[in-house]
């Protein structure tokens, strides 16, 4: 039982979390209909770099829909995109200012640090 | 689909140029050039820029520039931010360049060539801070939608050209009067030739103060095409999407200007405080007109080692959208004491303040150098993002470098 979980495990877990296609967007349920009616208009990396909840992300459809020319979407489309989106590109966690980024962090102290100057 | 037929086109064109196939040109960002043709560019050709910036979109394009790399003076044109709203023109003729000024609000509508604009009006050469309203957008919490800036969407080049107002006063302001909106040749994302991508403006009299600029060129060589060539304006220390590029047309308006990205949510906060993630009507909403007081570290360079005991160097860059900036102060302590740095005067109005510091670095360990900036009005920048707005404008919350001592 636990091994077939982890086998299981080994065949999904590499799928989503190493499954980046070249346009950077997570493959997952719905990624098709995002590349046909959201990447039509602008760069994917538009969607990455952004997060929100389904109703956010349902927002901007509308906004995008009132304001910037984007076509009527089939419910069900619209239902993959969203859920899509929430799910890959959900809220991040809340904070008045977070630690600085992982990339401006001097290295933890080692056995042999050096000193730039 | 005709986009990317003409841009493999144009990418053919290149590798003709070159005397090379451009490897990977498919996925050189729209408005980027290959280093080889790139080297020679002044005018109609994009900057090569400084392969430390950070491209966060590239459709349209918005690069930003980490703070170590914003330590000269005079920003390069290598290392300035660039944030298009649209598509910009691919070729602009300079020759057959025109800039009409019209508008309810003007008393002779007129279009001058570039030539008369240089011939007509007296040169002028300004530094002038131009940082993006979203800067610093990529703190808010909840989540503000748009470029998530860091803190490199700003820079601080020489700008050459003449002041918009003698243009403006050569045609005639009339009394009515209230704000300029411009329209610029960048085409809407969509193809939709009917509508801008963006046209923005300032009041009536931040059009007429004579650091307003409609610039030819940054930094003694003509204007990058990606900012802006053959024309655009200057407005220092307002938002810089007031800033339009590759601009054709300056409205003299007898109201506020209602062009696009002047309405709705865009570059526009609280009248009133809000608490985060509060909705807001959008008539309850008021236009940037000036960027708040601000500063960055340019030295030293976050997660760096240096040792501990000795004198650290800190140095960096203040500015001040509405005035100057009286004092900049520096911590290691996360904000408990604070040690006053030495300022320099700004080289003209609405250009950045050098400051420069000492600290030690007591122990081994790490610690966090920020700065803070205080305004003529006894305005300082806050430590924490400060007032949450929807589309995450104007947070200037202390500039936080990290240090490990050895």
């Amino acid at each position: 039982m636990r091994s077939s979980a982890l086998a299981l495990l080994a065949l999904v877990v590499p799928a989503t979390v190493c499954g980046l296609d070249g346009d950077g967007l997570a493959e997952d349920d719905g990624v098709t209909d995002v590349r046909n009616h959201c990447v039509a208009c602008h760069s994917p990396q538009l969607i990455i770099q952004n997060r929100g909840s389904a109703n956010r992300w349902r927002e901007l459809i509308r906004w995008m829909q009132a304001e910037h020319g984007l076509w009527p979407l089939r419910p069900q489309v619209e239902t993959a995109i969203v859920t899509y989106l929430a799910r890959n590109y959900g809220p991040d966690e809340r904070s008045r200012r977070k630690p600085l980024a992982p990339e401006l962090m001097p290295p933890l102290p080692g056995p042999t640090p050096r000193a730039s100057k | 689909m005709a986009e990317h037929a003409s841009r493999r086109a144009f990418l053919k064109r290149l590798a003709a140029l070159i005397g090379a196939p451009i490897v990977f040109g498919e996925f050189l960002p729209a408005g980027m050039l290959p280093v080889a043709l790139a080297k020679a560019s002044t005018g109609p050709y994009p900057t090569e820029k400084d392969r430390g910036l950070v491209t966060l979109n590239d459709r349209p394009l918005s690069v930003e520039t980490p703070a170590h790399l914003l330590d000269d003076r005079v920003t390069p044109a290598e290392r300035l931010f660039v944030r298009n709203n649209g598509t910009p023109p691919l070729k602009p003729d300079a020759a057959g360049w025109r800039l009409a000024i019209d508008g309810e609000a003007v008393r002779e509508s007129r279009t001058f060539s570039l030539t008369e604009l240089r011939d007509q009006f007296e040169p002028v050469s300004q530094q002038l801070v131009l940082e993006c309203g979203g800067n610093g957008r990529h703190e808010f919490q909840p989540p503000a939608t748009g470029n998530q800036w860091t803190i490199g969407a700003v820079g601080c080049p020489a700008w050459d050209g003449i002041r918009l107002r003698d243009v403006l006063q050569a045609c005639g302001v009339r009394e009515n009067a209230v704000y300029i909106g411009f329209h610029a040749a960048d085409r809407h994302l969509s193809g939709d030739p009917r509508r801008d991508a963006i046209s923005r403006g300032v009041p009536i009299a931040r059009a007429l103060e004579p650091e307003s600029m409609l610039a030819f060129g940054m930094n003694g060589h003509p204007l990058p095409l990606e900012h802006g060539y053959p024309l655009r304006l200057v407005f220092g220390g307002a938002p810089g999407s007031t800033s339009g590029k590759w601009v054709q047309r300056i409205s003299v308006r007898d109201r506020v200007h209602d062009g696009a990205k002047m309405g709705g949510q865009s570059y526009r906060v609280p009248c009133k405080p809000i608490s985060p993630g509060e909705v807001v009507e959008d008539d309850a909403l008021c236009i940037i007109e000036a960027m708040p007081v601000k500063s960055l570290v340019t030295r030293p360079q976050s997660g760096t080692l240096y040792k501990r005991a000795v004198p650290l160097p800190v140095r960096g860059h203040a500015w001040c959208g509405a005035s100057a900036v009286a004092r900049v102060d520096v911590s290691i302590d996360f904000g408990q004491r604070w040690h006053p740095a030495i300022l320099e005067p700004p080289v003209n109005r609405h250009a950045w303040q050098q400051y420069a510091a000492e600290v030690t670095l007591p122990t081994e360990g790490y610690y966090e150098v920020w700065a803070r900036a205080t305004d003529g009005d006894g305005r300082a920048q806050p430590m924490v993002v400060p007032g949450w707005n929807p589309r995450g404008y104007l947070n200037n919350a202390c500039h936080r470098v990290a240090i490990r001592a050895i």
